[in-house]
């Protein structure tokens, strides 16, 4: 296995894998990660997710708020299961009844399945994590049929739009602490929050000002890029698409792909082939540069 | 290039051998020939230890758990949840009315005996639960949370093991008439009238909720998480077997392997990368 | 003039829902060359430039009365698509400017959009990132570059699709001197080149003399275009050395420093001598701002260190440098907003304010007035909103809702509503961005207020008249260290980086016209007078300098 060439960060960032393969791939995680509630099968997506990112994602950046942010999905799906759920055989504890919606026993089950959840928000996010952390704007534009081009667009210059909306928070809190504004509950937020989403409305019409002076929304558009589309990229998205498909026949064909720990908390049903599909989203962590 | 090459021709022919494989394979167990030859029991427990049993007498070598409880002709209505299979709401007329199935509080566990064997519970609904000569299905409406106790015993519920005559259907007769009051579904009273030829589609007096859309409520109060609420797919996909004994151990042995191997091939990067960049 | 490319005749174009109209019966002819677009902020310059492209009426909706042919097109009817393939415009703000996030495909957007063919386009973004000198920039990712380098690829942008006329709407009021003049030169160029080029900017110092004619626009009504020196005398927000010449009637109009030269040689030698004898002032009140050794950095990196800096009560410290120096870092840190990566920083019991760039952001309360009273009630103080109104010449404005305020007058409220009730401490990154003279002068007066009453203020500027009007020491940032270089007088004098057209033209001697004019007065009238520049009898400087 070899270290990826570390890609300056200065420069244009497309990968070396064309960003149709990407979109087809994440579209083909994310169908399992939601197809299923197999908890095994959720996690092996997880993992080949993570194997992915680790290959492709830049170094440079601080990679711990977004797996904090993961984990903290994860609990919070799991929680809310584990609380409002009451069934399931083995009991750990019991809350008083009095309790709103979390009263009354927490059993080994609702765990468990609260768990599965949690762990199938964690696959899709990081299933679509790619599109966003490792493809360039312009990359997911170019990976739109020519059908959605416009909305390639749209959620590409989003994309942009979106930093903008994050230092302006920054420097609009900043503004307001020093103003004497303090945090203080829900409501003083609003001294930031309102600025903010005033402020953005107010670039986001500017940037649609810009675009249409250039031109934008005037019918057929053309593509600058080349689409480099090689035996690689065939085999990632075939391979992706595989897996994909072979849950969608599962599931059709009846084969058990979903888990159930009611009322007795029981190991998943496990098919390896179906082990094999998950595996197939794995492929693209072997880059060919 | 060669890589590539290998691996797509790899998982092309992985492709089609599984998908293959998926397609429904015959039966391989022997048809036994005589009509009404094979028998299963059917066993109800209340909440307030009232039994009602049934002997269903079947020409197919195997039926489903669904198929039996309609055969039984006790009153029941159930909901299809995804890839687990219908769940029992009401029995007997016990719930009477019910918002949740399986309830909250009280829900209808189910047990299956093989061939006359102990109850064991079952964690699938009943039409994913093949049943044949011999065994038998207990229900039992236990509370929600706690181990769910296993139903009175099924002995003596069918004749043991004899050549049964077509259309016999003995049974211990029923102790509880089953009520009107459940949800439209027609009262039954005494045993089954013998001429009624066992079929093995659902006769027309059960009513089925069947709200095919529905993801499962109660039992998994999933707050705004996406996830599992899309997961329920073709509704009532056709219930045909229970994984293969020997699944569960292949299957385990190679998501470990698979799901070892991804995650420590994700570690070893990480820290290769880390000391390239120091 | 050639033929013209553009022609409007009695053009009136209100907003929706106006009252007033921002273009009052406007009739004008654009040519070849360099047109330049000078007036006060809210009088319409922005209005006349979208409507070369179609954006006032097509994208902004309102009424519009008049005619008007922009290479052969109709602005008010033809799509704007078609008109972008003759008209070019460029934006004030970089951010809300880019689609992608490459210098290549961003320059490639517009031939997107109008269905070129892939070939094509792969031709005519060569041809004109060549013709731009930015060919270097073409992989680059567009955050990683300079705000000047990213103009250039804005412009870029609009000339890929072969524009007769190009339009740019105040390109260079967000970056500093370097990248300012890379867009200028890349204006001169294009002009040079035969296309009618018309750019709209308040800082006119560098840009009178190139220009090839002058359009002045106040309360939607155009005077011009002209040749500069005709119409200069009308400017409301004149170059320093055209306001000196107006003031002391010179005829014709200097447009800039050098032709200003040949008036200066025939005033008295004495005026450079009187300013040079002017003794160094020195600060005897105790320091309020105090900072010994300090390091600061966005993250764990120091950009600067060993920063020592004193600044009294009452006094104003100026902090220029270029983009990236760290000046917005030091200042949050200043302010407590950042931890210090090393060193200490003692602030001065009581307030501190800070403005921070692009500080209409803040704004979100239904009045001036309202925002202005928040802030004097969150900090416990116990003046009225009228002070500091007055000062930044908001009175009229007060009960206006701040964000419908044109950018200037914006951007005074937000000054008025951070600095309120006498702070101790004044923090101020850029504040005069994209501000006209009068909002300058407004900032000056607010500044000087403060000083006044004891606060001690810092300020974070490229503006160097900024600097010369009311600051009392200059501190330079760069290679990570604080340099200082004393009094306006000496850090904005002839030969300096930092130099005002003022100070170039009188080396040694004052850097404003206000600092200019009394000296001539004074000997006009020989009364005795102060230094030049100064109120007489100014506070001592103790300040300590790093290096």
């Amino acid at each position: 296995m070899s270290v990826p060439r570390v890609l300056s960060d200065r420069d244009d960032r497309s990968p070396a894998l064309a960003p149709r393969a990407w979109l087809i791939w994440s579209i083909a995680a994310v169908t399992i990660a939601l197809l299923t509630n197999n908890p095994v099968y959720r996690v092996l997506v997880a993992l080949a997710a993570v194997n992915v990112l680790v290959a492709w994602l830049p170094p440079e950046r601080n990679r711990k708020p977004l797996a904090l942010g993961l984990a903290a999905a994860a609990i919070l799906a799991a929680l809310v299961n584990v609380l409002a759920s009451h069934t399931g055989a083995d009991v750990l504890f019991r809350l008083p009844v009095w309790v709103p919606l979390a009263g009354g026993p927490i059993t080994l089950e609702s765990l468990a399945y609260g768990g599965a959840m949690g762990m199938g928000l964690v696959a899709a996010l990081l299933a679509v994590a790619p599109l966003s952390l490792v493809l360039e704007p312009h990359d997911v534009v170019d990976a739109m049929p020519n059908a959605l081009e416009r909305t390639g667009i749209a959620v590409a210059t989003s994309m942009n739009l979106v930093s903008g909306i994050g230092r302006t928070f920054v420097s609009v809190r900043d503004a307001q602490q020093m103003r004497g504004w303090r945090p203080r509950g829900l409501r003083s937020w609003n001294e930031v929050l309102v600025p903010v989403v005033l402020t953005a409305i107010e670039d986001s019409v500017l940037l649609a000002e810009a675009m249409e002076a250039r031109g934008f929304g005037a019918g057929r558009r053309t593509s600058y890029s080349m689409s480099s589309w090689t035996r690689w990229d065939a085999v990632v998205a075939l391979s992706a698409l595989a897996g994909a498909l072979l849950f969608i026949g599962a599931r059709v064909a009846g084969v058990a792909v979903d888990w159930y720990p009611y009322p007795t908390l029981a190991l998943p049903p496990i098919q390896p082939l179906l082990v094999l599909g998950c595996l197939a989203l794995a492929l693209p962590a072997f880059r060919r540069d | 290039m060669t890589r590539a090459r290998a691996v797509a021709l790899g998982l092309a022919a992985l492709t089609l051998g599984a998908l293959a494989s998926l397609a429904p394979a015959a039966p391989a167990v022997p048809m036994c020939a005589a009509a009404g030859a094979h028998h299963a029991a059917v066993v109800v427990e209340h909440g307030d230890g009232s039994v009602a049993t049934r002997c269903v007498a079947f020409d197919a070598s195997d039926v489903t758990g669904e198929q039996l409880l309609t055969q039984s002709g006790i009153a029941w209505s159930g909901q299809t949840f995804g890839g687990f299979g219908v769940a029992v709401c009401a029995l007997d007329g016990e719930p009477a009315r019910y918002l949740d199935c399986p309830g909250k509080d009280n829900y209808w566990a189910v047990f299956v005996s093989s061939g006359g064997g102990a109850w064991r519970l079952s964690n699938v609904g009943i039409s994913s639960l093949t049943l044949r000569d011999g065994d038998a299905e207990g229900f039992r409406y236990v509370p929600a949370a706690g181990d769910p106790v296993a139903p009175a015993s099924p002995a003596g519920v069918c004749p043991a093991r004899v050549a049964a005559t077509s259309g016999a259907a003995s049974a211990v007769p029923p102790r509880v008439t089953a009520s009107p009051g459940s949800l439209g579904s027609p009262s039954i009273e005494g045993s089954p009238s013998p001429d009624s030829t066992p079929s093995l589609s659902p006769s027309p007096s059960q009513t089925l909720a069947r709200p095919s859309e529905t993801p499962p409520t109660s039992t998994e109060r999933i707050a705004v998480v996406a996830a599992t609420a899309t997961v329920a797919g073709p509704a009532g996909s056709d219930p045909s077997r229970t994984p293969p004994p020997s699944g569960p151990d292949t299957g385990l042995l190679a998501a470990s392997v698979a799901g070892g191997g991804l995650a420590g091939l994700a570690l070893l990067r990480l820290v290769v990368r880390r000391r390239r960049l120091r | 003039m050639a033929d013209p490319i553009a022609r409007l005749e009695r053009v009136s174009y209100w907003y929706p829902g106006a009252a007033t109209p921002s273009l009052r019966d406007v009739s004008l002819h654009i040519g070849p060359g360099l047109t330049l677009v000078a007036g006060s902020s809210g009088g319409g310059k922005s209005t006349l430039l979208r409507l070369f492209d179609g954006l006032v009426p097509q994208f902004h909706g309102g009424r519009i009365s008049g005619r008007a042919d922009v290479a052969g097109l109709d602005p008010m009817r033809a799509p704007i698509p078609r008109l972008a393939t003759r008209v070019g415009h460029v934006f004030q703000d970089v951010e809300t400017q880019s689609v992608y996030g490459t210098v290549e495909r961003e320059v490639a957007f517009g031939l997107e959009n109008l269905g070129v063919p892939r070939s094509q386009m792969h031709d005519r973004v060569d041809e004109t990132l060549t013709a731009m000198g930015i060919e270097g920039l073409r992989r680059r990712r567009l955050a990683t570059l300079s705000g000047g380098e990213r103009q250039l690829v804005q412009l870029a942008a609009v000339l890929v699709l072969r524009p007769e006329l190009v339009a740019l709407d105040e390109p260079t009021s967000q970056l500093d001197p370097d990248g300012a003049a890379a867009v200028m030169a890349a204006c001169a160029k294009l002009a040079a080149a035969g296309k009618a080029v018309v750019l709209a900017e308040h800082r006119l110092e560098s840009l009178l003399a190139r220009a090839d004619r002058l359009l002045i626009v106040e309360s939607g009504e155009a005077t011009g275009p002209e040749e500069p020196r005709d119409i200069a005398a009308l400017l409301t927000n004149p170059p320093s050395v055209v306001e000196f010449g107006a003031a002391l009637g010179w005829d014709p109009l200097p447009m800039s420093v050098e032709e200003a030269r040949a008036h200066v040689r025939e005033l008295p030698h004495w005026l450079s001598d009187r300013a040079a004898a002017s003794p160094p002032y020195s600060w005897d009140v105790e320091a309020a701002l105090e900072v010994r050794g300090l390091a600061v950095g966005p993250g764990r990196e120091a950009i600067l260190d060993g920063i020592d800096m004193a600044v009294g009560a009452g006094e104003v410290v100026a902090l220029v440098g270029p983009n990236g120096s760290g000046k917005t870092t030091l200042l949050r840190t200043l302010g407590g907003l950042l931890a210090p990566l090393g060193g200490t920083v003692r602030r001065p019991d009581g307030r501190t304010a800070y403005l921070p760039q692009n500080p209409g952001a803040l704004l979100h309360l239904p009045t001036v007035r309202a925002e202005v009273d928040l802030t004097l009630r969150r900090t416990g103080s116990t003046e009225d909103a009228e002070s500091i109104l007055s000062a930044c010449g908001l009175l009229g404005l007060a009960e206006r809702y701040p964000r419908d305020l044109s950018s200037g007058e914006r951007q005074r409220a937000a000054i008025a509503v951070t600095l309120a009730g006498s702070p101790a401490l004044a923090l101020l990154d850029e504040p005069t961005r994209g501000m006209d003279l009068s909002a300058r002068r407004a900032l000056g007066a607010a500044v000087r207020s403060l000083s006044a009453r004891g606060s001690a203020v810092v300020i974070a500027t490229h503006d160097v008249d900024l600097v010369a009007e009311v600051a009392d020491r200059v501190i330079v940032l760069g290679d990570g260290r604080a340099v200082e270089l004393g009094p306006p007088e000496r850090a904005c004098a002839a030969g300096s980086a930092f130099a005002t057209q003022i100070g170039s033209l009188f080396p040694g001697g004052p850097v404003t016209v206000a600092g200019a004019l009394p000296a001539l007065e004074d000997h006009n009238t020989r009364s005795p007078g102060g230094a030049p520049g100064r109120s007489p009898g100014r506070p001592a400087d103790a300040a300590e300098v790093a290096s």
